[in-house]
């Protein structure tokens, strides 16, 4: 078994959109572990907490909306990306469709993956798995 | 011929014969010569007379008898014959003297003479004739005449011959005659009739040598050809008139030129200014007068050289239109000037006139295309500028003097280089601008690019060479202001950007609350048996239904924005505002916000209901972001920057992040998620802004120093 379905980890939601929170935290309620999600609505407030938090209570993953208020996804990222901290930790970029131009941007920026806020937000468990095993990190070539 | 004439040499020779009379040793006379025979006689008797008497004194013994008598009568005889015998000798060698002064006179002759035979043997002739023939004298004697007669020339020398036997009149003839030499030569030849001792008649002939003559009348046959040649067969119309107004010439050429034949012409000398055009009749009658002016102290003896400096002499020119005997119009170049003959002396006026129509219809096409070219240059929107080889302005329209800004006394100057100055201190690249010019001088290329200026204008230029007769002698280049379309075009290329986004934005927007709505649709089935949980399920998409509702009617709303469908009007800056104002008096006094509005007097312009819609949401986003401050001001003017009014809407509330600045007139950014509404009323404040023309800023100092609105409206008047 993968250590997801394993181990509980911590995982960083940013999402201003309260029902698509609700829908995240329904997906990984499906797993037997106990993942301890944080939730934060802005992309400052997720600046904040990852900046701001001491290197032991940094998430394991984290579930990243691209359009945020105050400081949006991109940014965010950018900011992740910059820091020799927190750049290790995945990031999955959620959207609502798969073709769009920040979610290009957003491989640029060394976004893990991305998961689309699709209908059923199938494929959950898979996503986590892939993307929480660093070797795997899916990177556009441009990036290289 | 002098020969018929008595000279003055055979006078003298007559003076000779008498002093020959008088010789020393001759018998000296003390009276006058007797003028009689008789008289002769009886004047030697008398002297014989006196002889005897002389003697008889010597002999006075002697008797007078008979046989005296006989005596005396014989000596007196025989000394009359004596003195008879005397006077003969004395005339014979008189007569020898003259008759070798007359040979002597007429061997030396200038003229050939010569006495020929009735059979046309010479029997005499003088030394000018032996010369004339190249024959030693004693040769010709018993020569044949005709033998010396060139064979093609002895007829006229028979049928002279036979004139002068049948009629015994001179004749004369010209005729060649051959030398010894084979040299042939003319010669007038004069002869007549002589009866000498002989019963046959004698031709006594003369000859003169005419050769010289001869070549001289061919010589002046061929000028007068030369000339003739010359003046009839000038290509343009040339005539003469004399000094009392006739026409001595006029070329054969006037027919074609005129349609009227020479002959026409010379039997009318009013033809030529019947057949001036109407038109330039008066100003044609008016060149003659002045030329007959001119000429008049010449026509009234003056000479040329008495007048050397006078300018009357020179050449007047005039051009005038004919009409042609076919009726149709030709131009005509027209050139007279007085002569003159070797002697100074006034000789009338030559005039030569030129067909010259088919240059001035050249030149009028040019002149028609030159004006056409004019009007073009003049006509386009585009700057124009020619220069030649050398890169020296030929022309430049208005509207180039316009784009470059150039002043017209800069224009008059003329300089190529103050010109070029002037043009490239406007530009951001002069050395670009320079570069490209030197580069195309050696050039056949065609050249388009743009140059950009210090003020922001953008021309694109272009050139192409021009070329005539396949050799380039210039370069013309046109410019064309592109500013507002290269704004247009940026402006084009921003509102693109702002519709994808706006696109990206609306669908992204519109997902969102789909999405929950469907996966909560799908929670729902599941939570069938939980009513707590289809409770919230339902929640969460009644959420996402009004979400989606409020989002539709915003972007209705935002849609509206763009038309203005009502005629704009002119409106105080304070009615806007406290007609904005009530819309949100709401907000305003529940958070006690003191509104101030300034009293400059401002007039908007523009469609009132979207004017107050700006202000409304301005100030309703004032408000929002007012955050804790315990004395919350709004403070809404306008003040002069720069040539504009720029209204403004200060708070001192929040204040922006400036990392938001760029976001804030985004569509549905919202940047604080906890502030009521949509996110969308920043972005309809800028789309009615744009729609009047106008530009929008927002200006903080940073969080909690509060945020300024700053924007310009078209047409906005300080009254």
């Amino acid at each position: 078994m993968p250590p997801l379905n394993r181990e509980p980890i911590t995982i960083l939601l940013v999402e201003d959109e309260p029902a698509h929170a609700e829908i995240v935290r329904r997906n990984l309620a499906v797993f037997p572990a106990a993942h301890r999600i944080v939730h934060v609505e802005d992309g400052q407030m997720a600046l904040d907490y990852l900046f701001g938090a001491n290197p032991g209570s940094l998430p394991d993953l984290i579930l990243l909306d691209l359009r945020l208020p105050k400081v949006d996804g991109l940014e965010v990222l950018r900011q992740i990306q910059a820091c020799e901290t927190l750049k290790n930790i995945p990031t999955v970029v959620l959207t609502t469709s798969a073709t769009d131009a920040d979610l290009a941007a957003a491989f640029r920026l060394g976004a893990a993956s991305y998961q689309l806020k699709s209908v059923s937000f199938q494929g959950y468990t898979e996503l986590l798995e892939t993307s929480f095993q660093p070797e795997n990190r899916r990177r556009p070539p441009s990036h290289e | 011929m002098k020969h018929n004439q008595p000279s003055g040499d055979e006078e003298a020779s007559l003076v000779a014969v008498d002093r020959a009379r008088q010789a020393p040793g001759t018998i000296s006379r003390g009276e006058e010569r007797p003028v009689s025979k008789s008289g002769v006689a009886s004047g030697i008797r008398q002297r014989a007379e006196e002889v005897i008497a002389k003697l008889a004194l010597a002999n006075a013994a002697r008797p007078p008898d008979d046989t005296a008598a006989t005596l005396h009568e014989l000596l007196v005889h025989q000394i009359e014959l004596e003195m008879q015998n005397e006077e003969l000798r004395q005339a014979q060698a008189a007569l020898a003297a003259s008759r070798a002064r007359y040979f002597n006179l007429f061997d030396m002759a200038p003229v050939g003479y010569v006495t020929v035979s009735e059979p046309g043997l010479i029997l005499e002739s003088n030394l000018a004739a032996a010369t004339l023939l190249g024959q030693p004298r004693g040769k010709l004697v018993n020569h044949r005449i005709v033998h010396s007669i060139l064979s093609a020339d002895q007829d006229v020398f028979y049928l002279m011959r036979k004139a002068l036997l049948e009629t015994g009149d001179p004749q004369s003839c010209e005729l060649r005659m051959v030398r010894a030499d084979g040299a042939a030569g003319w010669v007038r030849m004069h002869a007549s009739l002589a009866h000498d001792e002989s019963p046959a008649p004698v031709f006594r002939i003369s000859l003169s040598d005419i050769s010289e003559n001869r070549r001289m009348d061919q010589d002046l046959r061929q000028s007068e050809e030369k000339f003739r040649t010359v003046a009839d067969y000038t290509f343009d119309w040339e005539y003469w008139w004399g000094d009392d107004g006739s026409l001595l010439y006029i070329s054969p050429s006037c027919e074609r030129i005129s349609g009227y034949t020479r002959d026409e012409f010379l039997a009318n000398p009013h033809l030529l200014k019947s057949i001036v055009h109407p038109e330039d009749v008066d100003f044609f009658s008016a060149h003659l007068d002045a030329v007959l002016q001119q000429d008049s102290p010449f026509r009234l003896g003056a000479r040329l050289d008495s007048h050397p400096t006078c300018p009357m002499h020179g050449i007047n020119e005039l051009d005038f239109r004919i009409i042609k005997k076919d009726g149709s119009v030709v131009y005509i170049e027209h050139g007279c000037q007085p002569v003159f003959d070797a002697g100074g002396a006034y000789r009338g006026r030559r005039v030569s006139n030129r067909d010259v129509t088919s240059r001035k219809r050249a030149e009028w096409r040019v002149l028609e295309n030159e004006a056409r070219l004019q009007a073009t240059l003049e006509s386009t929107a585009d700057g124009i500028l020619a220069v030649d080889a050398t890169g020296r302005v030929t022309h430049a329209n208005r509207r180039f003097s316009e784009l470059w800004r150039i002043p017209p006394s800069l224009m008059e100057q003329g300089s190529d280089k103050n010109l070029l100055d002037h043009v490239t201190a406007q530009l951001t690249d002069p050395e670009l601008f320079l570069g490209k010019v030197r580069e195309l001088y050696d050039s056949d290329e065609h050249s388009l690019d743009t140059l950009t200026f210090k003020d922001g204008r953008i021309f694109e230029r272009f050139s192409l060479p021009m070329i005539l007769d396949g050799t380039r002698n210039g370069r013309v280049w046109s410019f064309r202001d592109i500013t507002a379309q290269m704004y247009a075009k940026e402006e084009l290329r921003k509102k693109n950007a702002e519709l994808e986004e706006f696109t990206n934005t609306v669908s992204h927007d519109l997902k969102s609350p789909l999405v929950t709505i469907k996966t909560f649709l799908g929670y729902l089935e599941k939570d069938l048996d939980d009513p707590v949980a289809i409770a919230k399920d339902l929640g969460y998409i009644h959420g996402a239904a009004d979400k989606m509702e409020s989002l539709l009617n915003e972007l209705l709303a935002l849609a509206r924005v763009g038309h203005m469908p009502n005629s704009p009007v002119e409106v105080p800056l304070q009615d806007v505002v406290r007609e904005a104002q009530l819309l949100v008096a709401g907000q305003i006094a529940e958070r006690g916000v003191r509104v101030e509005i300034t009293s400059e007097p401002v007039v908007l312009c523009g469609d009132r209901p979207r004017l107050v819609e700006l202000f409304q949401n301005l100030i309703d986003n004032a408000v929002k972001f007012l955050g804790d401050q315990p004395v919350p001001r709004i403070e809404i003017g306008a003040e002069q920057e720069a040539g504009e009014i720029v209204l403004f809407v200060r708070d001192n509330g929040k204040g922006i992040d400036p990392r938001h600045r760029s976001k804030l007139f985004g569509l549905f950014e919202k940047l604080d998620p906890h502030t009521p509404g949509s996110g969308i009323g920043l972005a309809m404040v800028r789309r009615i802004v744009e729609a009047h023309d106008g530009k929008i800023q927002a200006q903080s100092d940073g969080l909690g120093k509060g945020s300024t609105f700053r924007f310009t409206l078209a047409k906005t008047e300080w009254k």
